[in-house]
């Protein structure tokens, strides 16, 4: 998805930078305000009328599948507490919530409800891959718990790194996570 | 207009020489934190984050007073706002500054410009620190407080308060007189900008009583929720007062007229409430905020490009359009920044996508879009401002000093935007520490590179820097 967004961004940039140009360079020619008025008037109702299309389409597109419910709504399989304080990550047992037994290691193939709170300051979380790509974030606010939901589809290790800056050792806040 | 126009010239070449110079030093506080992420200086965390403390507050500060300097002095060609208070308020603003670098600089107070609840009170600083800094951001809050109040009184005065919204282009009666678009822009601003100091002053009032008394406990999600409605809002109002001064200045060089109508009035009217919402956008990732209201932020970030594009773009390219504009420093300064602002602002509505945002949420895309509608936004409309009031009519060398900070900008920016896309984590004062290699060296790699941009940058600023002071001694006089 973040690579998505960098797609939109660099070509309506360089829409925008094409259409800077094209305006500059116009200048070249003079016309009076009494033509170029109506013209630009025509554009605009049709880019008003294109531009509110564009963002009906796009938040039916994009508000759902948000990351504060657990995908499709379904029950987590295992719940595991995860504890900031300044400035480390302290896991919590993985504990099943059909029978309350506990795990060492985060099972693949299961959704998982992270319960994330911090003992000080904000923090924030992002879970990484070995490759340096985030899976999921969320901030974690002192005196508002809140819980993240994540399904590990491949074993391996994988990285929690503070995303909320936290005082001088922010830098160093990160964890391990092991999914078999 | 005004009744004293020269002495309220120098007053506005005053505070714009101090803001010049000062953009210049916290672009090189700026300078260092690049390089210490780069690996090539060795800065401690402490003052690494003291140099982000101050380069943020700092960079948000000047350019609000920059660009309110600008609309200060447009407006006074049209009302009568208070020179005394205009006076008043550069002593307030550079004692709030002092009051900032001696908390940052010497106190080491590093909670960063947003100052999160209740980081202030948890630093390796000492609590003296904290005190100046809150103190300081008051002293700031009030003077930019009683600045707007006395705008809004100004131009009230001058055309009504309801008329200077555009409320009569609703209204049976014929309008008696025109009032500039650029009144209800700065108005619009400026109740908004009133409105969320005082949320600010209030958060600052309470982080105060914390301070005295340190057994007082304040609820963190609410404490963000007034930071972010004053800081979101106040970022926003600069980049409205420098569009204020390209409604106001680009018909000077068009010969075109910008006038008032029925959606000039309706665009920035729905823009009020709009900056007012869309700050929610900053507490997605607080998942204790309520669901409706996170719908409601990307909502209103969305909408908020329809006035901005709409109008603002539209009426830009109606001004230029084979107008018989030349391409001097003021006019090409203003249109950069137009593209400046709607460049970044395009990245800020595809980040304010929540689900894009789950991806880019405090990495350094974040950086990247506000460094691009500030500094390739809003420092060219400032500098096309302060060009207007002070420069010489020989301009090459401030379009060369343009043309570097717009090529050295860009390339800076781009390495934030590249970094953020490989999930560089924004705020780190190095990235040897991070437990993943390949993030590491992306961040490395691109803080290096965007030193050579930043040296563009600053070569920019002082070629225009160059050119611009030549014409003071001129200014001063006339």
């Amino acid at each position: 998805m973040a690579w998505e967004a960098g797609i939109i961004t660099l070509v309506g940039t360089l829409l925008i930078f094409a259409i800077a140009k094209w305006l500059i360079g116009s200048t070249k020619v003079v016309e009076s305000i009494e033509t170029v008025a109506p013209k630009m008037y025509g554009l605009r109702k049709t880019y008003f009328i294109f531009l509110l299309a564009l963002i009906v389409v796009a938040l039916f597109g994009t508000l759902r599948g948000l990351p504060y419910f657990a995908p499709g709504d379904a029950e987590p399989d295992y719940a595991v507490t995860v504890t900031g304080s300044m400035w480390s990550w302290e896991v919590g047992a993985i504990t099943s919530r059909a029978d309350g037994s506990t795990v060492e290691q985060v099972p693949a193939g299961k959704l998982i409800e992270f319960q994330v709170d911090s003992t000080d300051v904000n923090h924030g979380i992002a879970i990484y891959n070995g490759e340096g790509h985030i899976l999921t974030q969320t901030q974690v606010m002192p005196g508002h718990p809140s819980k993240l939901y994540y399904q590990f589809e491949t074993p391996g290790t994988y990285h929690l790194v503070c995303m909320e800056y936290c005082g001088a050792g922010h830098p160093v806040m990160s964890g391990q996570l092991q999914v078999n | 207009m005004i009744d004293n126009p020269l002495k309220a010239k120098r007053m506005a070449i005053v505070y714009a020489i101090t803001g010049l110079l000062v953009f210049l030093v916290l672009v090189l506080l700026g300078l260092g934190m690049r390089l210490s992420q780069a690996g090539t200086v060795d800065l401690p965390p402490d003052l690494f984050y003291a140099f982000m403390t101050l380069h943020g507050l700092g960079m948000v500060g000047v350019l609000y007073v920059g660009v309110y300097v600008g609309v200060w002095f447009l407006t006074a060609q049209h009302a009568k706002p208070s020179l005394g208070l205009f006076k008043f308020n550069y002593i307030l603003t550079l004692l709030g500054v002092v009051g900032l670098i001696v908390a940052t600089l010497i106190g080491r107070f590093g909670a960063g410009w947003y100052i999160l609840y209740p980081l202030p009170f948890m630093g390796s600083w000492p609590e003296w620190a904290v005190g100046t800094a809150i103190i300081s951001v008051m002293i700031l809050g009030v003077s930019w407080l009683l600045g707007q109040l006395d705008m809004i009184r100004a131009i009230s005065a001058r055309y009504g308060f309801t008329n200077a919204l555009g409320w009569n282009h609703f209204s049976a009666k014929p309008i008696k007189e025109e009032v500039p678009p650029m009144m209800l822009i700065v108005m619009v601003a400026m109740l908004a900008g009133a409105l969320t100091t005082v949320v600010g002053a209030a958060l600052l009032a309470l982080y105060l009583v914390k301070w005295v008394n340190p057994a007082l406990e304040l609820d963190a999600l609410l404490m963000k929720n007034m930071v972010f409605l004053f800081g979101h809002t106040l970022v926003n109002i600069t980049l409205y007062f420098g569009v204020a001064a390209v409604y106001e200045m680009l018909p000077i060089f068009s010969g075109r007229p910008w006038k008032m109508n029925k959606i000039v009035v309706i665009s920035w009217n729905a823009t009020f409430f709009l900056v007012l919402i869309a700050y929610f956008h900053h507490l997605y990732f607080d998942f204790d905020q309520s669901v409706v209201v996170q719908y409601i932020g990307q909502i209103a970030s969305y909408l908020s490009s329809v006035p901005a594009t709409v109008v603002t773009v539209f009426g830009v390219f109606t001004q230029v359009y084979r107008s018989e504009i030349k391409w001097t420093f003021v006019p090409l300064a203003f249109v950069l920044g137009i593209t400046g602002w709607i460049v970044g602002g395009f990245a800020a509505v595809v980040d304010s996508t929540i689900r894009f945002n789950l991806y880019l949420h405090n990495t350094l895309w974040v950086p990247g879009h506000f460094h691009t509608y500030f500094l390739l936004g809003v420092v060219l409309m400032f500098l096309a401002v302060v060009y207007y009031l002070i420069g010489p009519p020989e301009d090459k060398m401030a379009r060369f000093g343009l043309w570097s900070l717009v090529v050295g900008g860009y390339g800076f920016v781009a390495m934030f935007f590249v970094a953020g896309l490989n999930s560089v984590p924004r705020r780190m004062s190095s990235y040897e520490s991070l437990p993943i290699e390949s993030v590491a060296k992306v961040g490395q790699t691109t803080a290096g590179i965007s030193v050579i941009f930043i040296l563009l940058i600053a070569v920019g600023a002082l070629a225009y820097y160059t050119a611009v002071f030549k014409g003071v001694k001129r200014a001063w006089s006339e």
